[in-house]
């Protein structure tokens, strides 16, 4: 098996006494879609915040491509800068800009930090905007569009940073159901581009549609992973089997 | 009354210049302040946050007698119009301050992580995303500060600065109708509080439709 892109070795992540992420180690291989579940306060996205330093580990360590995540740029590290444009994130509020039309949230990132010319940015936004159907918004400000439509253009703006990996935090969780299909859509069709994708849900049907890989977490570690079958069909863990059957009833 | 109120009006350049000349004062010192106050440093920011509270916490009045008659016997003598300017200057900095405070404090930190993981650096997090929307979320607070000072800047016509204050009590002191003459000074000050509470409404009620559309 090829090196992973993302590796968490025995990550540790603590807030004063409180340990909301206990020795958790994953691989994730370029191209690989891993979905993580499991019950509300169970560390999952502050996994995830870990592996882009936006929760610096206590201890352990994360790699990218062999290289350690750090604060601090060095031989054989990689900081959050360097990591930004090879990593995005779409975050479960979307964090557009809301001073900036959908457009310019797309076009500014890739201006200021690629360097790409404005005629080239643009261009490049369009093209992904129409791509996750919001072209018509494009002179929109995000708060006069919907939930999904600024979801769609979050993931557009990171995708204009031509990542190798996403990061997801619950996309779809302050999003209505017929919002979040529409998102849910636009991320099948990532997946299927073989971009690699880590993606915090409470969409099981995503999850077991789309993953690769099912990690499931409960208390600060991963309990249960596999593919979505064995996850769904299954569980080995009593966590899981409960968390399961009281997310899929009805 | 059309004398009285021609004397009043020629006080009314001098509140515009006290006032506006304290809010620039104000504007650009606030900012530092405001900076310094957030700071992540414990010893700056409550070195900050003691200036803005000592400076606040005593009235305007007492801070002009201060400079013009404390300062002003043993130091440095400036002309009344400059220590109006001055004094009122600094207490605006720190009304200001708290008015970018509060509108960086606005600014979700969900903002910051975005711009940070798509690899924009500290200043340009703060340039390019913090500062829009603090400046944004701080136009009514210091639209208030801005009328609050023009009203304050009465206090000036105490060490002898003709404003539309000091006029009035000059012409108070020539004639029997200070009713009058009172009512006019405060017609005044509604009229030039006006625009200002307009613009900013406006302003801030263009911005805001853009930004908070829901």
């Amino acid at each position: 098996m090829a090196a992973p892109l993302i590796s968490v070795d025995h990550v540790d992540l603590s807030y004063g006494a409180k340990a909301v992420v206990r020795d958790v180690s994953l691989d994730v291989a370029r191209g690989e879609v891993v979905c993580i579940i499991g019950p509300s306060g169970a560390g999952k996205s502050s996994l995830l915040r870990c592996m882009n330093l936006l929760a610096p580990v206590s201890s352990g360590r994360v790699l990218f491509d062999g290289l350690e995540v750090s604060p601090k740029a060095g031989e054989g590290r990689i900081d959050q800068r360097q990591l930004a444009r090879r990593m995005g994130m779409v975050f479960q509020h979307f964090e557009l800009f809301p001073h900036l039309t959908i457009r310019a949230n797309l076009t500014l990132p890739q201006e200021r930090i690629l360097g790409r010319g404005k005629a080239e940015a643009r261009e490049r936004a369009d093209a992904l905007l129409e791509r996750v159907g919001i072209l018509a918004q494009a002179e929109q400000y995000p708060a006069t569009c919907s939930g999904g439509q600024q979801q769609r253009a979050a993931i557009a703006r990171a995708l204009a940073m031509d990542p190798e990996a996403i990061l997801f935090d619950e996309p779809t969780s302050a999003l209505d159901p017929e919002y979040g299909a529409e998102v849910l859509a636009v991320m099948k069709s990532l997946a299927a581009e073989g971009i690699t994708m880590v993606v915090v849900t409470h969409e099981m049907g995503f999850a077991r549609e789309v993953a690769d890989r099912v990690v499931v977490m409960d208390a600060g570690q991963i309990i249960e992973q596999g593919t979505s079958q064995q996850v769904f069909e299954s569980p080995s863990h009593p966590v899981t089997q409960r968390f399961l059957r009281a997310v899929l009833r009805g | 009354m059309v004398d009285i109120l021609l004397a009043l009006v020629q006080g009314i350049g001098v509140t515009i210049g006290v006032t506006g000349l304290a809010i620039v004062i104000g504007l650009a010192l606030g900012a530092p302040i405001a900076a310094l106050r957030l700071s992540s440093n414990r010893v700056l920011s409550f070195v900050a946050g003691a200036i803005v509270n000592v400076v606040r916490g005593v009235p305007a009045i007492v801070w002009l007698f201060f400079v013009f008659y404390g300062l002003g016997s043993s130091l440095v003598r400036f002309d009344p119009f400059t220590t109006a300017v001055l004094t009122l200057g600094v207490f605006a900095a720190a009304q200001f301050a708290e008015a970018y405070r509060g509108g960086l404090l606005s600014v979700p930190r969900g903002q910051t992580e975005a711009a940070r993981v798509l690899g924009f650096g500290r200043v340009h997090v703060f340039t390019l995303v913090q500062l829009p929307q603090a400046l944004l979320a701080a136009i009514p607070a210091g639209a208030t500060v801005a009328i609050g000072l023009l009203k304050e800047s009465a206090v000036v016509s105490i060490i002898g600065v003709m404003d539309i204050t000091g006029r009035a009590s000059a012409a108070a002191l020539r004639s029997s109708d200070d009713i009058l003459i009172y009512s006019l000074a405060a017609v005044l000050y509604i009229a030039l509080s006006i625009p200002v509470a307009l613009l900013s409404r406006g302003v801030h009620g263009v911005l805001e439709r853009r930004v908070h559309a829901r």
